[in-house]
């Protein structure tokens, strides 16, 4: 029962599908530079298919439909979709597509968009004699992603400021949301509020290269860093996930994005990872509950050592 | 290949729809952590005509929807339930009804963006603040392990996600529509109950896929219309067309869609 079971059948190597490039109006994917919040931002791409690959690798023939399919996914937004795809003519040797495609919210590109290119086949007629060729409808032979902007990272960090209506009058506000989605970056489950009356406020308003930014950015970080250990601290369902996503970290390979040293991602795990000198979370955790006072001063100290 | 400037995205982004203020789930445990029974009465955080509320409420930059309005809404869809045939606080004598009323209301009275449709912040300020007695209406707890017998209640249906008591029915009705996908099929068809849309819902990767979705739920009104013998039905399709995913795009099969559903269905559902 194929339903229930792993599919076998052969897909094609990536150098089939050679996408060049996608552009968010004129700027290169992932995005590094701020988008407006609001309104709507082309999208443009340019790939080259070499369908005689397609076919000799997945031992299909002519008479199978073969389409390029782009499908959009904000997990953030709980948006799936397919948003364009087309019949690859099977004649030429090679397509080439480049074009315009159209146009995308900006609200899903500021909450982590990911392209998806699909190759996949329909009606599908395998070689003569040939056992493992796709046999069945939508069989996808061939999936690239573009991270056109990865929800929680440098430019998108998910920073809100508003109005507190509060007796308490907080000048932050920090929600740990883990539960979003388990493959997206650790810092795109947080939620930061911000007092738009306070000083943090009007220092993070500030030129970027002015000392009051750079103090309310750094107070920010901290503060995070802090208020987020002490949650987890506090919740064992939540330890446990947090224990297991700093050994995955670790066994990342180099060349993986959350590797990237400018990432917010990279800064929280290595921070986390000299906060604990070799312990693991767990332990310092069991130290937290019995000396939570001891585990902060400590945290602080440790930022302001802080290598990174 | 022709280039075409439109929207790629068939989704409503919202954009002018009014923000609605939000809170986080440490607001909500705290307040949680007072509530000892059902709520009949307007308790003192909520929000009222003039105010949205004590406590830490974040309010986001925009144009607020006024408290005045979240008042309006919260009468609306009172009226609306009434109007269903379920008294506000009375036992539910169906809760599946109730939840596809309260669907149905919020779907139409209730207008965000897409942001805030998946905040949990605004979501959970919506249950405690705006229609404060509406989980314990809907849910009225489990005996707890103490010896007294207390009623404990589980915090998801006040927090923001897939369980909340507000945010789950508006989702079924928005994406379904507010007869849950019957519409036009013959009277004898029976609407999905809620262990079948928990499981077709609770699969993000099947839910957020608005077509992929309202296929499933089409096929099992066709397979299997009416509820004899439906829920482990379902939960194997579900299940399978979920495995099925790293290998099918079924956003490519289109006419196809629904006849390789229906044979997923049967492979997974011999007997039927």
């Amino acid at each position: 029962m194929r339903a229930l079971s792993a599919s076998s059948y052969l897909e094609v190597a990536s150098e089939a599908l050679q996408i060049s490039r996608v552009l968010i109006g004129d700027q290169q994917v992932p995005l590094k530079t701020e988008i407006p919040l609001g309104g709507l931002s082309d999208v443009s791409i340019s790939c080259h298919l070499d369908v005689n690959k397609i076919l000799e690798e997945s031992r299909l023939t002519k008479p199978s439909r073969i389409y390029l399919s782009i499908d959009g996914t904000c997990e953030y937004l709980g948006v799936r979709e397919t948003i364009k795809s087309w019949k690859v003519d099977l004649e030429q040797p090679t397509t080439i597509f480049e074009e315009t495609l159209g146009q995308i919210h900006n609200d899903l590109i500021n909450n982590g968009l990911v392209l998806t290119f699909l190759v996949c086949v329909v009606d599908p007629v395998a070689q003569r004699n040939e056992q493992l060729a796709c046999n069945f409808d939508g069989g996808i032979l061939l999936r690239e992603e573009v991270i056109v902007s990865e929800r929680g990272e440098g430019v998108l960090f998910p920073l809100q400021y508003c109005n507190f209506n509060s007796d308490e009058d907080p000048t932050w506000q920090i929600e740990l949301d883990i539960e979003s989605d388990l493959n997206a970056p650790a810092s795109s489950a947080l939620q930061v509020k911000i007092s738009d009356e306070s000083m943090l406020y009007k220092g993070l308003a500030a030129d970027r290269n002015a000392n009051e930014w750079q103090s309310a950015a750094a107070t920010l970080l901290h503060a995070i860093q802090t208020e987020c250990l002490i949650k987890v601290f506090e919740n064992d369902d939540v330890l446990a996930q947090l224990q297991e996503a700093t050994d995955n970290f670790q066994r990342l390979d180099s060349t993986h994005w959350a590797r990237n040293a400018n990432s917010i991602g990279f800064a929280l795990n290595n921070w986390m990872h000299y906060f604990c000198a070799g312990r693991s979370i767990i332990e310092v955790a069991a130290e937290f509950k019995s000396n939570p006072l001891g585990v902060i001063v400590d945290l602080r100290k440790s930022f302001l050592r802080r290598k990174w | 290949m022709t280039g075409q400037i439109e929207p790629l995205f068939t989704i409503d982004i919202g954009e002018k729809s009014l923000l609605i203020p939000a809170i986080t789930k440490e607001v909500v445990s705290r307040i949680f952590a007072k509530n000892e029974g059902p709520l009949t009465s307007r308790p003192d955080y909520a929000a009222n005509p003039t105010s949205y509320g004590k406590g830490p409420i974040a309010k986001p930059p925009g144009a607020l929807v006024s408290p005045e309005k979240l008042m309006k809404l919260r009468t609306d869809v009172i009226a609306d339930l009434e109007s269903a045939g379920f008294e506000l606080n009375a036992q539910i004598s169906s809760v599946t009804d109730w939840d596809r009323a309260l669907g149905e209301s919020l779907k139409k009275n209730l207008k965000m963006s897409l942001v805030q449709e998946n905040d949990q912040g605004v979501w959970a300020y919506l249950t405690l603040y705006v229609f404060w007695e509406f989980p314990t209406w809907r849910y009225h707890g489990r005996k707890g392990k103490g010896s007294d017998g207390e009623i404990i209640y589980s915090a998801k249906r006040w927090e923001g996600g897939n369980k909340n008591v507000l945010r789950k029915c508006w989702m079924r009705a928005s994406a379904l529509g507010p007869d849950l996908g019957t519409d036009g099929l013959s009277g004898t068809v029976e609407v999905l109950n809620e262990d079948e849309l928990v499981n077709v819902f609770e699969r993000t990767t099947l839910a957020r896929n608005r077509d992929l979705l309202r296929a499933i739920v089409q096929t099992i009104y066709i397979k299997r219309p009416t509820s004899d013998n439906r829920m482990f039905a379902v939960r194997r399709f579900a299940t399978a067309v979920l495995h099925r995913t790293p290998t099918t795009h079924f956003g490519i099969l289109h006419e196809k869609l629904l006849p390789t559903l229906s044979d997923i269905f049967d492979e997974v559902n011999p007997t039927s």
